[in-house]
């Protein structure tokens, strides 16, 4: 049998070929193991059975069959694809009327939290008909409902009408239940089977990642030219919430990625990421919940998730999850009086381009980059200590 | 034309029938099922066999579950009632036409073919 070495020497060895994209290179790593362990069971050493698989593999073999692979799946036209370019598309229109400051902004942003409802739907149905003998349909429908009511919450506040709170409520009570019901789930089946969330995830999170930079480069561009000029409840900010809520549900679904893969059966890891779950939800209420409670949601989110991403992560660059803690920890301090309120755009300027640098850095490390998506869009509404969480 | 040229044409359908003799099987499996029915005559390497198996799965022709395998995770790819439809459909489809194909040339010509890099 290949031991868990010689597993890695072939999945990193892929790695080094330019197979980025994860459920491919699983499958690939778990067909080259399975090809040299039959290899094996007849006398042969593992070096020599990989070195045969490898002979005479053309240059690029794998990077090749990486892209013919990328191209089946992207080129099959799907509605939930045709809402998402609308949503990507009103959002980046509602960015420039903001920067050129025109009116009707909200409500561009509005028709693309309608398009992007209608994406998410149109992308989990067929899953939800399809794949019929996986567990957690209630969930999955729980996590998406929770997406929709957050949007319409925010979507209300921005055209004032009634009902907004009552949504985000609902939203958060029911993410947070998603969230603890699925943990629990892959926690006790860590075989990694039969979970639908996980399923819908893993063949969803490449186009959930494009999703989130399209909405994520705009908005950062915005901020940083823009800086100190923007209040709270901005069309920008608004946007800027919605990347953190999604890449933070896109980072907990990582996590439960991982466990199931067996890298996090602990049960501390499981408690970490239901820890993380309500960190990222209870923001979400606004006023709702007080400012202390907020803040430390904030802080705490960044703190349990950097710790989870550096235990879960398999690669030299989890190291640098540690860097957003210790910014979201010391503006909590700033926000908190317990250290000098001290806000300067040159070293605000720098935050940012170094967690930009972070999530191209950790081009290999999805969950890392996820994080670090999470922490620059945090990053973006909290630089500026003038604004109330 | 070459002789993987034949399989490329057919090698959908070679899936979609092996699938539905049985309830799941994972990549390497496939290709060794291949291996052995063809005797050794058709070998389906990666590059042949999963963007194939990504393609059929974006269409909704197969499903998948993730079992972790002596420690690391192996993807099981089963047909789903649309797939098994096809399945057949395909199935006869191709018979049909190698019977044809066999009327205009003869029997007795057996492939020695290989497919992929």
């Amino acid at each position: 049998m290949i031991t868990d070495a010689q597993r890695n020497l072939i999945s990193e060895y892929l790695a080094s070929q330019g197979l980025t994209f994860q459920p491919l290179l699983d499958e690939m790593t778990d067909h080259i193991c399975s090809e040299a362990e039959e290899m094996m069971s007849r006398q042969m050493k593992f070096e020599e059975a990989l070195q045969l698989i490898i002979t005479d593999l053309p240059q690029g073999h794998f990077k090749n069959i990486q892209s013919e692979t990328m191209k089946t799946i992207t080129n099959k036209f799907n509605l939930s694809r045709a809402f998402s370019f609308v949503a990507m598309g009103a959002v980046l229109i509602a960015t420039i009327f903001k920067i050129l400051m025109l009116p009707g902004a909200p409500e561009i942003l509005m028709i693309g939290f309608a398009a992007l409802g209608a994406a998410l739907i149109s992308g989990v149905l067929p899953g939800l008909t399809v794949k019929r003998e996986e567990k957690g349909v209630i969930r999955v429908v729980a996590i998406v409902a929770s997406i929709i009511f957050l949007l319409f919450g925010y979507a209300f506040i921005m055209m004032h009408l009634p009902g907004a709170n009552q949504l985000k409520i609902l939203a958060v009570l029911l993410a947070i239940s998603a969230i603890v019901m699925n943990t629990m789930f892959v926690h006790n089946n860590s075989a990694g089977r039969g979970n639908l969330m996980t399923h819908l995830h893993e063949k969803h999170s490449p186009g959930i990642e494009r999703f989130l930079l399209f909405l994520l480069t705009p908005v950062t561009l915005y901020k940083t030219i823009w800086m100190f000029r923007d209040g709270r409840g901005s069309v920008v900010d608004v946007i800027l919430i919605i990347v953190i809520y999604l890449a933070g549900l896109q980072l907990i679904s990582f996590f439960w990625r991982s466990m199931e893969k067996g890298s996090g059966k602990g049960a501390l890891i499981a408690i970490l990421t239901i820890v993380a779950g309500i960190c990222l939800n209870l923001p979400m209420l606004g006023e709702l919940v007080p400012f202390q409670a907020r803040l430390l949601s904030v802080t705490l989110f960044s703190v349990v998730s950097a710790a989870i991403v550096y235990q879960l992560g398999d690669d030299q660059s989890k190291a640098m999850a540690f860097f957003p803690p210790v910014i979201f920890v010391v503006l909590a301090l700033m926000r908190v009086h317990v250290l000098p309120v001290y806000s300067n755009t040159v070293i605000n300027v720098i935050v940012i381009a170094m967690l930009i640098a972070s999530i191209f850095i950790a081009r290999k490390n999805e969950m890392l980059r996820t994080y670090m998506i999470v922490s620059l869009a945090s990053f973006l509404i909290e630089y500026n200590l003038s604004v109330t969480l | 034309m070459e002789s993987k040229e034949f399989i490329r044409g057919i090698l959908k359908t070679l899936i979609l029938r092996l699938l539905s003799q049985t309830d799941k099987m994972y990549g390497y499996e496939i290709t060794q099922k291949v291996t052995e029915l063809s005797k050794g005559d058709i070998k389906l390497t990666f590059g042949a066999l999963y963007p194939i198996l990504y393609k059929l799965e974006s269409e909704g022709l197969l499903v998948t579950t993730t079992e972790v395998v002596d420690n690391r995770a192996r993807k099981y790819y089963s047909l789903t009632p649309e797939g098994k439809k096809l399945a057949k459909t395909k199935v006869s489809e191709l018979q049909r036409f190698t019977e044809i194909i066999n009327t205009i040339l003869g029997d007795g010509m057996k492939p020695q073919v290989s497919f992929g890099s």
